[in-house]
Order: C-alpha cells, then sequence, then structure tokens
C-alpha cells in the first residue's frame, strides 16, 4: 500500500498542504491573503549602509526594534531617515532635544519627524496614540513596561504596521572613576537589558564605538567607527557619522579596528 | 451660474450672499505711507521681488504703476519713498482703521487688508434701493476716515471684489456672465480672500491659463472640472469655483445657536494684547473643535471683547482657512485698534445711527477703556458667525493619511499642551543649539536668526546629535579647571565632571574653537569657545566655555 506515491496522489498531497498552511497562516497569523503576505514581510526601507544590520533588509513593520548602546539615538535617527524622505512620518517621544542639524545629515526630512515633549512617565500613552497613524516612532522609555503593556502594545504595533524603535536605557551615565590607566580601547558590550516585546525579532546592541581625528588636541571629531552587533545577522562594522554626517560602510576588517584608535 | 439653496425670483437682495464689498484701493501703498508716517500729498510705493506692487495716488500720477521695476519706478519719480511689503502691518493698521466703519456700518466683515464686505440685505432695512445705500455709506467712510472707497456689489464675495475694481453694481442673478467676461488675470482677487495662498503660485497657475488661450474666467470655468482638477490639483478646482460664481452653500438655519459661541472670561482684567492673544487661541481651538463636531466649517468668525466698563467692541472676521494661530492674530489686532483709538466725542451710541433690528445686542462700538490699572478687557467671547458645509476645504486623498497624523498630534496638544507636539527645524547660528529651531505643530516657524546667512565660526559636520545644556567642570591632571585663551589651552584637559552624573575621564581633545563677536555693541558681545572631548568609554562631548564657565552643550551620542 506504501508504494512510491503516484503523480496524482503526490500532487493532491502538494494542495493538501497548502490549504493547511493558509489556513494555519490565516487563523493564527492574521494574515487572511496571499498580497497581505508579501506587504507585511515587506520592510521599510533604509539606507543601503544599514540594511544589512535587518534580517530583511529593512526596518520590519508591525514590530518592535530594540536599540542599546549609547550611539543608539544615531542609529535609530539613521535607520528613520528613509522613511521621512518618502513621505512617511516619525515621531520621538522622550529624546531630550536632538540636533536637527545632526539629523538633516543624517538624512531625515525635518518636517516629517515630530519631537514629542511630554513627561516620562506618560510615555506609553503617548505611544498608543501615536501608533495609530505614524509609520515609525522612538521611544526612550521613562520606565519599563510590565508585560500586560508590553503585548498590548505590540497588539496595537501588529494592527497598525508601525515599527517602534526603543531606544535602551543605556544613556550617557558615566562610570565611576576607572584605574587611570588604559591600554586597550574599552570595548563595553552591553546586551539589551530592556525586556523583550512579543513578537520583536530585531535587536540591535552598539558595541563599541571610536572616534577618529582628534590628534591629540591638534584635530576635531572627524567621523566614529561603530561595531554593531545584531541578533539576527551577527556582527557588522558601520561609520557613524562620516565626515559629512551620515551613515556609511567601513571595509576595513574587524581586525583591524584596534589600531586606528589613539589615546594618550 | 451662482447656485443656493432656494433661488426663487429675485427682488434686491435675495440672493443668499448677496454683498457689498467696498475696497480702498492701492492699500498696501497707503498702509506703507501711514506706517512711515508720509504726507498725503508723498509718492509712496510698496515694492516686492524688485518689482512695485502698489502705489499710492501721487506716485500713480507721476507715473508709477504697478509691475514695474524698481529703478524705472526711480527713474520716473526721484523723490519716491519705497517700502517693503508686510502684510501683518496692513492688515493691522486696516483693523485698527476700520473702527470708523463702526459707525457707519452695522454689520461688516473684514475680508482682508483693503476690503471690507457687507451683506446686501442689511443695506435693505436702511434705504429703498442699492444704489442710495452705497452713496449713503460711501460719504459717511469718506469722511471719517479720508480715503477713497471703491464699491461693488455682487451675488458673491469674489465677484464683488472684482466689481469693487470697477465700481460696478452687477445685477442679482447676472453675476455669472459678469465673472465670465472678467480677464484671467482677475484671479488675483482671491489672494485678498484667502491669505494662504502663495502669490507665485497663483500668479504661475494664471500665466498658464493664458498661454493656454484662456483669457476670460469664462473660458476658465468652462472646462471641465476633472480636467482642471487633474491639470491644476484642489487649487485649480477652487478658482474655478470662484470664476463660475459659486462661493459656500450658507447655512439658512438658526439652529446655530448658543453651542458655537465661546466665552473666555480673563481675570484679571488686562490691556496686554499678548495675553488676550494668547487665550483667543485657546478659544478658537475650542469653537473649532465644536465646528468640527458638527461637520461643519466656519467661515466668519466674531470677536467680541467686552471691558471692565461696560464697553464692547465687536468686529467679525471673514477667512477662508480658520486656524486658531489665525483668529488670536486678529482678536489681537481688534484689540490693538480699539485700545488705541480715540476715545470718542465722536463716537455715539451706535442706535441711533442706525436703526438695523439685528440678533446681536450691544452692537455699537463704545469708547475704548483707559488704561488705567484695573482697566482692561475682562471678557472674551467668539461666536461662530458663518458656517458652511466642507465642500472644497476637505483634505486631499492623495495626502498620504496627513489626516490622522494631524488629528493624533492635535489631541495630544490637548493633552499635553501646545508646546508639547515640536516640529524641529534650522535656523541661523554657529554652535548646535543655537541652529536648532522647535517651531509647535501648526505654527509657521520663527526663526530668529537667518539660515542661510554664512556663519563663520560654525562648528563643522559631523554634529553632536542630542543638545544639553549643562555647567560642568572640566579639569586637568592637577585638578585645577582647565581655561580657554583665544590661543588655546592651558592645560590639557584630563577629568570631566558632569554635577550628579559622575566623571569621565578625557583621553582626547579637539583643538578649541574660540568665537568673539558682537564686540561693537555690549549688547550682543559674545566671546565663547568651543571644544570637543573624548573620554575614556568612548563617549564624546562638545563642550562651550563663556563666562568662566564650561558648559556641555552637546553630546554625539
Amino acid at each position: 500500500m506504501s508504494a512510491a506515491p503516484s503523480p496524482v496522489s503526490a500532487s493532491a498531497q502538494a494542495v493538501e498542504d497548502a490549504r493547511a498552511l493558509s489556513q494555519r497562516l490565516s487563523r493564527s497569523l492574521g494574515i487572511p491573503t496571499a498580497s497581505s503576505l508579501v506587504d507585511r514581510v515587506q520592510p521599510r526601507a533604509v539606507s543601503p549602509a544599514l540594511s544589512r544590520l535587518f534580517a530583511r533588509g529593512g526596518l520590519p513593520r508591525g514590530e518592535v526594534v530594540q536599540v542599546s548602546g549609547r550611539s543608539g539615538l544615531s542609529l535609530a535617527l539613521a535607520c528613520c531617515a528613509l522613511t521621512t524622505q518618502d513621505g512617511g512620518w516619525c515621531a520621538g517621544i522622550g529624546l531630550g532635544e536632538p540636533a536637527a542639524s545632526a539629523m538633516r545629515d543624517l538624512g531625515v526630512h525635518l518636517p516629517r519627524f515630530v519631537c514629542l515633549d511630554t513627561p516620562a512617565q506618560d510615555w506609553m500613552r503617548v505611544a498608543s496614540i501615536l501608533i495609530e497613524s505614524f509609520n515609525v516612532i522612538l521611544v526612550d522609555p521613562g520606565f519599563d513596561a510590565a508585560a500586560g503593556e508590553r503585548a498590548r502594545i505590540a497588539a496595537k504595533l501588529r494592527d497598525s504596521q508601525a515599527t517602534l524603535i526603543l531606544l535602551g536605557r543605556t544613556r550617557s551615565s558615566a562610570p565611576r572613576l576607572s584605574a587611570p590607566h588604559a591600554s586597550a580601547p574599552h570595548t563595553s558590550v552591553r546586551r539589551s537589558s530592556a525586556p523583550s516585546f512579543p513578537g520583536s525579532t530585531e535587536h540591535l546592541t552598539v558595541l563599541s564605538e571610536a572616534w577618529e581625528g582628534t590628534h591629540a588636541g591638534t584635530g576635531r571629531l572627524r567621523r566614529r567607527v561603530l561595531q554593531v552587533h545584531s541578533a539576527r545577522t551577527g556582527e557588522h562594522t558601520l561609520i557613524l557619522p562620516d565626515p559629512q554626517g551620515s551613515v556609511a560602510v567601513q571595509d576595513v576588517p574587524a581586525g583591524t579596528l584596534r589600531l586606528v584608535r589613539r589615546h594618550e | 451660474m451662482s447656485e443656493g439653496p432656494a433661488e426663487s425670483a429675485a427682488p434686491i437682495g435675495s440672493a443668499a450672499q448677496r454683498v457689498l464689498v467696498l475696497i480702498v484701493p492701492d492699500w498696501s501703498a497707503l498702509a506703507a505711507a501711514l506706517a512711515a508716517d508720509a504726507l498725503p500729498t508723498a509718492p509712496v510705493a510698496v515694492m516686492h521681488a524688485n518689482r512695485v506692487v502698489s502705489a499710492n495716488a501721487p506716485a500713480r500720477a507721476r507715473g508709477v504703476d504697478s509691475g514695474m521695476t524698481v529703478r524705472a519706478a526711480r527713474g520716473r519719480c526721484p523723490e519716491l519713498l519705497l517700502a517693503p511689503r508686510e502684510a501683518e502691518t496692513e492688515a493691522r493698521l486696516f483693523a485698527a482703521a476700520a473702527q470708523a466703519l463702526d459707525d457707519a456700518v452695522a454689520r461688516f466683515t473684514v475680508l482682508g487688508p483693503g476690503a471690507v464686505s457687507i451683506p446686501a440685505d442689511s443695506l435693505r432695512h436702511t434705504h429703498a434701493d442699492e444704489s442710495a445705500a452705497v452713496e449713503h455709506l460711501l460719504n459717511a467712510l469718506t469722511e471719517r476716515t479720508g480715503w477713497e472707497f471703491l464699491p461693488g456689489i455682487a451675488d458673491t464675495p469674489f465677484a464683488a471684489l472684482l466689481a469693487a475694481r470697477t465700481a460696478t453694481r452687477v445685477e442679482p442673478g447676472r453675476t455669472g456672465e459678469f465673472l465670465a467676461a472678467q480677464p484671467t488675470r482677475a484671479l488675483d482677487a482671491a489672494l485678498v480672500l484667502d491669505e494662504t495662498l502663495e502669490p507665485s503660485v497663483l500668479s504661475d497657475l494664471v500665466s498658464v491659463l493664458e498661454r493656454l488661450g484662456l483669457r476670460t474666467l469664462g473660458a476658465f470655468a468652462d472646462l471641465d472640472p476633472a480636467d482642471v482638477g487633474t491639470r491644476f490639483g484642489p487649487l485649480g478646482l477652487r478658482l474655478r469655483d470662484l470664476a463660475r460664481g459659486r462661493g459656500h452653500r450658507g447655512l439658512r438655519d438658526h439652529s446655530r445657536a448658543e453651542d458655537l459661541v465661546v466665552e473666555v472670561p480673563l481675570d484679571p482684567p488686562t490691556p496686554r494684547t499678548d495675553v488676550l492673544a494668547f487665550r483667543a487661541r485657546a478659544a478658537a481651538a475650542q469653537l473649532f473643535t465644536e465646528v468640527r463636531r458638527r461637520a461643519l466649517v466656519c467661515t466668519q468668525v466674531t470677536i467680541r471683547l467686552t471691558a471692565t466698563g461696560g464697553q464692547v467692541s465687536e468686529r467679525t472676521w471673514r477667512l477662508e482657512d480658520m486656524s486658531d494661530n489665525r483668529v488670536a492674530d486678529r482678536a489681537r489686532w481688534q484689540a490693538e485698534g480699539w485700545l488705541t483709538a480715540q476715545p470718542a466725542a465722536k463716537r455715539t451710541s451706535g442706535q441711533a445711527a442706525n436703526p438695523v433690528p439685528t440678533s446681536d445686542p450691544a452692537l455699537a462700538s463704545d469708547p475704548a477703556p483707559t488704561s488705567d490699572t484695573d482697566e482692561g478687557i475682562a471678557l472674551l467671547t467668539l461666536l461662530a458667525a458663518e458656517l458652511a458645509t466642507p465642500l472644497a476645504t476637505q483634505r486631499s486623498l492623495l495626502d498620504r493619511s496627513s489626516g490622522a497624523v494631524a488629528h493624533s498630534l492635535e489631541r495630544l496638544q490637548g493633552l499635553f499642551g501646545l508646546d508639547a507636539v515640536l516640529v524641529p527645524g534650522l535656523q541661523g547660528g554657529r554652535d548646535p543649539q543655537e541652529t536648532n529651531l522647535w517651531t509647535p505643530w501648526q505654527q509657521a516657524p520663527r526663526p530668529d536668526r537667518d539660515p542661510e546667512a554664512p556663519w563663520p565660526g560654525a562648528i563643522p559636520a559631523p554634529h553632536p546629535v542630542r543638545i544639553l545644556r549643562t555647567p560642568v567642570e572640566l579639569l586637568d591632571t592637577a585638578g585645577a579647571p582647565v581655561v580657554a585663551r583665544s590661543t588655546g589651552l592651558d592645560s590639557a584637559p584630563a577629568t570631566l565632571r558632569i554635577p550628579g552624573a559622575g566623571a569621565h575621564r578625557i583621553v582626547d581633545h579637539s583643538s578649541p574653537w574660540p568665537v568673539e563677536t558682537g564686540w561693537w555693541d555690549p549688547a550682543l558681545r559674545q566671546r565663547r569657545v568651543r571644544l570637543q572631548v573624548l573620554a575614556e568609554d568612548g563617549a564624546a562631548f562638545l563642550l562651550c566655555r563663556e563666562d568662566g564657565q564650561w558648559q556641555l552643550v552637546g553630546e554625539y551620542a
């Protein structure tokens, strides 16, 4: 009875499988049609230098992207730049006072960016109002959300297909004065300490940053080389910002990075 | 042909919006002459983009005409006084001067600088026919203000504006033909009606129409609306509606009653117009929310100011695009005009001059309150005077979801205040905190410094991403504060101490940038030195030393 399946029964089996798959997709994941499957998978465009960081080559729709590390703000602004240029709307909550010149250099189209200067404890309320109409929302949260609230925000995001970029809480807090020697550059591996959101797949962590250009008091800051770790695509090296203020790709292999940094 | 609800056979003044418009010709030049305190016989012209835009009568007598270049104008008339175009001054002066109209006319609406409209049916009460009414009105006005007014009567405000240029009376029902005969150039009258239109955009559109061979408004109005919309967009459709003689469909039902009034008591009463404008903005927002809730659009707003002594000033304003900022501006102009007007020997109670039965009670504009300490404006009332169904005022479908965006942002502004929702912008400056310009949502940006001007000594790219303003301490290896002179730093910085956030060890720094400016004026004098420092953990900061104190200005986050 279990001979090699005839071509007819093989194709019937394939049809059965496809039907079961589509039923599972529509029921559990809420994707009713084939075209919506394609649309949801299609990410938001980011500049070419950053697309390698993401599993799908761009910002995922309907999800939370977590960025941690001190340079998270520049990275997040660079990620939403192309969305603003394409006519989408971006909002920033709790970012302090970002500099418009830096934003413009990173490629953000300023009329499509709105900065919310609201109390830190209201960030979730503001975010939930904005999720319905904005495309990308950058948040530096005033506090960590509870599990139920996280689930609610994730559900809202899935509905509206907006992208929420959550900046990690590792701000510019200064460490205690360490030992007065400095040998190797201090690479701080800050893994994301923020709790994860259901359904969020992209986690970007800035592992180290190295500025170049100040030659012992005779130059000026010219560019910064970042090492970014992404949970889905591994480690990457980026130049953010380059001498013109935007993002670029670093072609130097990571091994030679140590030599570039100069210090006393 | 003008449509309107229930248009039957037309005795004078029964058309829904038949209106008399009075314009002051060359108002721009007149306002400039007033602002510059010039003699009435001095020739004054207003220029914009190197061309003369408006010239007063003495200037025109000498041959200066609008459209000629400044050099040609000066050639014709060497003693010509040229002034740049200032829309705010024109509007403000006209609002102040329209005080004089309050006695002569019972109910009027300010359309824009230099133009006033009066509904024709209010004329009907006092005079037998329109021409006698207009004559009486013009005499009274010219006597009071000393300016020349030109009248025009037609069925829609736009047509009446055009008619006023030639002092014509258009028979009721003949407005369509009148408009059809006008040249396309006449569309620039729409600039008076709607201050949001850009003159350059409008003149481009008009020149395209002329090149297409559409030299009269009739030819333009005969085009298919779909074609006009495709080629010229919503602006073209609006102008086509104006050219056809179709205005807003006014609402007839008087159920627009008490809900559409917003009263704001000012406690304590204040003669200060900026406080008034601030409250007027909030009140206008409330009024428009209510109007919007009924799916309507407000095209005329009546602003009533009541002073502590009981005096009342009431004025109706017409705006194509109502927003709370515009209403606040107009409230401010009205208050300024009223408070600086002469307390009146000549201002009698309005009832004697105009036995017009209107629904509004204290209609007369009483003598202004004197600026004693306790006097001032005690009550501000906003009424939605004319409502219309929003035909042409809806947002375009192609504007991707900006309606939803605006709605969320307005909701947030309602919750957290107008200044909680900010749009970044750039202005001139040398440091990143100077170049930041934050504008609340939906307000026009007001840069303090010109972004186009060169700013020598500006910090070059890359710029810090986050702006801070914290006084800090920058110490060298010995623990003494680092002093910065224009020749350089005295000692190399080693520690950056941020109060409340610990200390960073500094491993590298840039060369310092000194800036010294404004030494010619003690009020403008600035001496600062900027420095970038690199901390051990990779953080980079921008510091600025001014008046002996280091400040943390930016973080390269």
